[in-house]
């Protein structure tokens, strides 16, 4: 029968590490049991950290809790990259499919659904401030803004879609439409997914007593923002091919 | 709720919505025509890349995160819009 192993100093236990979180995400809240001497340490190398890197504590806050939302914003952003690149590097091998099928797209409803991403992003900023503000009301008002927004771009887009497959273009056209297709159906099932977060901050912010917290809030604002950020970056390169 | 907004996120918007105006403009009226295409495609693609900073600093408020948030941000920015200029340009 085996006997237990004394427990090493360097091993971090469930509980000491939950003490940890608790005091990344509460650092006023003073922790009376922890161990002094490790303390000592511990701030030793906080004070270092801080002079090198000065960071708001509620910065600290939010990307401690959100880190895993963090991890999936830059890994569909990095997936986006590489599409993105395989887009321009395909179009340097048919300069000319790329460019003459560029010009059937209707370049009005993409420039408008940029305006009304842009547009729907200020009132999620306004939605996320009014929440540190400790106002849900104002907050659902912007939220309810931004939804109107994101409901505003699909229908353009699906317009978009149906005058152009109505046109004769489809996926199976050329290289350029298939890109196009996926590219853009890819985003618009981000714009759902993020209409749908939008619309839950938004519903539990219409109740009597709000239903969800500011940090639901913010992560649902920091994925709309990246759905913004990948339009922004989709529209020049769909539409501004036809330039080249 | 636009109390709730100050100054600066006010003219990241604006901004964002006069750059959005030129791409647009540069698509539809084709101003690089007659000099060279092709620079004007990366001058609007820069510009789009740009615009995304714009988004991550001040919408996704990265300015005032740690600095590997704003590192990974960065080096993608400059990472995936500089691939996309080179293979627009060369």
């Amino acid at each position: 029968m085996s006997r237990p192993q004394p427990r090493t100093e360097q091993a971090l236990d469930l509980p000491d590490f939950l003490q940890e979180v608790e005091q990344i995400r509460s650092p006023s809240t003073p922790n009376k049991t922890r161990d002094t001497t490790r303390d000592t340490t511990r701030d030793q190398a906080g004070d270092q950290t801080r002079d090198k890197a000065p960071v708001k504590s509620s910065a600290i806050d939010r990307t401690s809790v959100e880190s895993g939302l963090w991890v999936f914003i830059f890994g569909d952003m990095t997936l986006f990259g590489a599409f993105f690149t395989g887009f321009a590097w395909q179009a340097r091998s048919e300069p000319a499919v790329f460019a003459s099928s560029a010009s059937k797209l209707l370049i009005g409803i993409g420039g408008v659904n940029t305006l009304v991403l842009l547009t729907s992003s200020l009132f999620v900023v306004a939605a996320v401030r009014a929440m540190h503000a400790g106002a849900p009301r104002p907050a659902a008002r912007a939220l309810a803004a931004a939804l109107a927004c994101a409901l505003l771009f699909a229908a353009l887009k699906v317009t978009e879609y149906l005058t152009e497959v109505g046109a004769g273009y489809t996926p199976a056209t050329n290289l350029f439409f298939t890109f196009y297709f996926v590219l853009t159906g890819i985003h618009l099932l981000h714009v759902l997914i993020g209409a749908v977060l939008l619309f839950s901050a938004w519903r539990g912010l219409r109740a009597e007593t709000p239903r969800v917290s500011s940090r639901f809030v913010e992560g649902a604002g920091i994925y709309w923002h990246m759905v913004d950020l990948l339009w922004v970056v989709l529209f020049p390169l769909l539409y501004i091919s036809r330039l080249a | 709720m636009t109390a709730f907004l100050p100054g600066r996120v006010w003219a990241v918007w604006l901004a964002l919505v006069l750059a959005t105006l030129f791409s647009w403009w540069a698509a539809a009226g084709r101003p690089f025509e007659n000099t060279s295409a092709q620079l004007g495609a990366a001058i609007v693609i820069a510009l789009g890349f740009g615009k995304v900073w714009l988004i991550g600093m001040h919408f996704m408020d990265l300015r005032q995160s740690p600095l590997l948030l704003r590192r990974i941000f960065n080096i993608w920015t400059m990472l995936v819009g500089g691939v996309l200029v080179a293979l627009v340009l060369l």
